[in-house]
Order: structure tokens, then sequence, then C-alpha cells
């Protein structure tokens, strides 16, 4: 009897969980426990992949640093600018064959301008987002990289 | 009861004159000879005439019941429709871009289910596409797909595009409401993104963003259907890819929104459809009609509320 209740909760949990991935795309969503989702909730600044790696990255920016990015071709971010590179996976889109959309993440790249001339790198990673430890010149490099993006024409 | 007999018979023979009536009265489809030569493979050929051409070509072989009024009249609206979406008989006046494009519509209709017609292929069981078909068909459109890296003149086009924009913010041009009324909605930069898209088959980027009533929907799972107000912005950008296999966005192409409400555009299968082309906003479509090709296209996606893109599941904190 109790392997029979166990089993139905186990059936109805299932269906749940099968209805929500077929309407959310939960594998490239945050997982609960995250304490980073406001990354998600930024605007977005560009977006781009790479074929070869087959990941998509989307580079979501505060208020500060999208308006930044928005209305000038430098990139001496002001103070305040937070620049959140989200990397997933790609998987292929089950609704339309021909594109390929976020799959699992990867990584988060989180860049924060203390003042114009001074900017950290927080660098998470996988599913679970753990603070990964980067070395000085990676970090340089991939603030550099990050900050040189260039924001996408919305008119 | 001879009276009742008389009265049968008077019903009997009116039934017999009306359905005899209405077989000349109504369908006018036409097979017509085809005028192209259509460029696929032997075997894509085979199964596109199989399973399509009966509606989409000027070639329709209709068969004996599909002729019987009133069906015939069904069958004849159904075929104009379906020509006037894609008609392999006019496949020449199509751009190759577009051709491309026709070819990955088609086949989502037909891996998501949504072509043949089900009420079609019940009746004609030879149209209905098997699995190897359908690889057959994929394989053939996959290798259509562009792999060229991007040449100097498209990064030089996106370089103009862009030191245009983030110089001239304040010229903004007033933007022309769609066919069907619709008004621009400049504020969707500041929307949430819910998923990116790389669009391998036309070469598009494309972040889907929704706005406060759409991203409150999707925090409290109450997504199908959408809530009235649920708004959604597809911006897609043309792709400009190194030869490192790095994929940058390049010029803007457009910008398309969808906006629930099931009263006011109950017609248009509970939302507003509208798209801006290029940097003039110019809006696409030249009457309202522009909207049955959003709704065809999204139909295999009905049971998701018409939605094709699958949201990231934002959270409430």
């Amino acid at each position: 009897m109790k392997t029979l209740v166990g089993l139905s909760f186990l059936s109805i949990f299932l269906l749940i969980s099968c209805s929500k991935e077929n309407l959310y795309n939960e594998s490239a969503s945050f997982a609960d426990s995250t304490k980073i989702t406001r990354v998600l909730e930024e605007k977005v600044i560009t977006a781009m992949a790479d074929r070869k790696k087959k990941t998509i990255s989307t580079l979501y920016g505060n208020d500060i640093a999208s308006e930044h990015a928005r209305n000038s071709a430098d990139h001496q971010y002001p103070s305040g600018s937070e620049l959140s590179l989200v990397t997933w996976s790609q998987k292929e889109d089950i609704q339309w064959y021909g594109a390929n959309i976020p799959g699992e993440i990867k990584s988060i790249e989180i860049v924060k301008y203390q003042t114009p001339d001074s900017a950290t790198l927080e660098h998470y990673e996988g599913k679970t987002l753990q603070l990964r430890k980067t070395n000085f010149e990676i970090s340089m490099s991939r603030i550099g990289y990050i900050s040189g993006l260039r924001g996408a024409v919305l008119p | 009861m001879k009276t009742a007999k008389r009265k049968t018979l008077l019903i009997l023979s009116l039934a017999i004159v009306l359905f005899t009536g209405l077989q000349f009265a109504g369908s006018d489809i036409k097979k017509t000879p085809v005028s192209t030569t259509l460029p696929f493979p032997h075997d894509v050929g085979i199964i596109l005439k199989k399973a399509c051409y009966d509606c989409h070509s000027n070639e329709s072989q209709l068969l004996w019941f599909d002729k019987i009024a009133p069906a015939s009249w069904i069958v004849s609206r159904d075929i104009s429709d379906a020509r006037k979406v894609l008609n392999f008989s006019v496949w020449d006046s199509l751009s190759p871009a577009d051709q491309k494009g026709k070819l990955f519509e088609a086949f989502n209709q037909i891996s998501l289910g949504a072509m043949p017609l089900k009420q079609y292929s019940a009746l004609h069981p030879e149209a209905k596409l098997t699995a190897s078909d359908i690889t057959i068909l994929k394989t053939y459109i996959t290798s259509l797909v562009s792999v060229k890296t991007s040449d100097t003149s498209r990064i030089n086009a996106a370089n103009k595009q862009y030191d245009g924009w983030i110089t001239t913010k304040t010229n903004t041009p007033k933007v022309k409401p769609a066919p069907n009324g619709i008004e621009y909605i400049p504020d969707f930069k500041n929307w949430k993104a819910i998923s990116t898209s790389d669009r391998f088959d036309n070469g598009t980027m494309r972040v889907i963003v929704a706005n406060d009533i759409a991203v409150k929907a999707i925090k409290e799972n109450h997504i199908n259907p959408w809530p009235n107000g649920a708004t959604f912005a597809k911006i897609a950008w043309e792709e400009l890819i190194d030869s490192a296999g790095n994929v940058q966005i390049g010029e803007f192409k457009q910008v398309e929104f969808m906006i629930k409400d099931d009263k006011n555009y109950e017609k248009t299968a509970g939302w507003g459809w509208a798209r801006w082309k290029g940097m003039q906003l110019a809006p696409y479509g030249k009457t309202e009609t522009f909207t049955q090709e959003c709704i065809n296209c999204h139909k295999p996606v009905k049971d998701n509320d018409f939605v094709f893109t699958l949201p990231l599941h934002l959270k409430s904190k």
C-alpha cells in the first residue's frame, strides 16, 4: 500500500515536472538555491554564440551599464556599472528546427566597476553557479573582453 | 397516409434537386500547369509532391469525394488559403532566402504535426509522412544552411548602422502603426529577456523580451494561457560569423510584438501581432490581413497559447 501511495506521488511529481519543462526552458534557468537570479532580470546589451564550442551567451547590464552601452561608443563604463555575461551550452529548439537556444548554464562572469578605472570580476561556474577563483591575468583579460563588447543596435 | 407519402417524396425530390444544383456552384479549384522546374533532389521532390502538392501547388489531384458539394467548398477554400501561404508552382517567384525560409517553416509545420492537416491526411493516408521522409527533408534543409563567414561588406554595414545609431539618438523617426492599428512600443528595450535564439536557418540572432505582466506570469506559473496584457518583443539582428565560428550581432533587422488580449484580438488567436523592419521601423504588411501569416506560422504551438518561446523560468526572490 505504502509503495502504491509512494508511486502515485512520484507519478504526479513527474507529471508536474514534465508539464513545466514543456512550458519553460527549465534547464537554462537558475536553480532555486542560487542567490544571483537578479542577473537575468537586468537589461540586455547584446548576445552572441560560439558555433564550435556550441555555446550561446547574453550580456546583461544594470541600469548604469546599459545606459552607457546604449549611448556611448567608448567602453569606459562609469562607477557602479555591472556587466554580466551569462553563457549556456546550446541546445536544439524543440519548437523550431533551425534555432539553437540556451541549454545548461555554463558560467556567469560579472564585471563590477568601482570606479571607471577599477573593475573586479566574479566568475561563477556550472548549474550550481559556484564562485571560482581566477588569477589576475585572466581576470584582466576577461574584464577587457566583456567591457569591449559592443551594445546591440536597438532603435 | 397518401399525403404523408407524397410529402416525403416531395422533400426527397427537393433534396435531390438541391444537391444536384449544389454541384454546379462554388468549387473553382483549377489544375494549371507548373511553370517552374523545382530545384529539389528527386527523393525530396517525391515527398513534397505526395504530402503537400494537393493544396500547396496548382497541381491539386482531387479525389471524387473532394469534388462533391458541400465538401468541395471546404476543399476549395483550404486549397485557396494554402496556395496563398506556399505554392510550389510559383517557386521561382520567391527569392532564395524566402525559399529557404518557406522550407524551414514547412518542415517545422510537418515535424510539429500541424501539416498535413489532420482532416486531409485522414482521407488521404498516402500524404502522411514517415519518419524516414522527415529525416530526408531534415537532411535536405540542413544542407541549405549557409556556413560562410561574413564578408567585410556585412561587417561594414553593421559598423555604419551602429555608428549612426549611437550618435543620433535624438532623431528617432515617428514610427507608423502596423496595418492592424497596433502602435510601436519603444519601451521594449527595457523589458526582461526570456530567451536568446541563434537562428542558423536564416542567419539571425534573436533576443525575446517580455513586459512586466508577462514576467509576473512567468514567476507565478500562469503562462498557459498567458494573461491579458502579456506582451513579447522578439528582436532580430543579422549574424556576423568569423572563421572560428564566433557569432556576433550585426545589423538590426526587425522587432516583432505579440500582445495578449483575448477580447480585443479574439479574431487573431487572442494576440495582437505586429512587426517593424529596419532602422526606419517600417510597419510590416500592406493590410491588416498580414496577421494571418503570423497565425499560420504559430499554429503548430497553439497548445502553448501560440507562443514558440519556452521562457527562462525567472523566479521571485
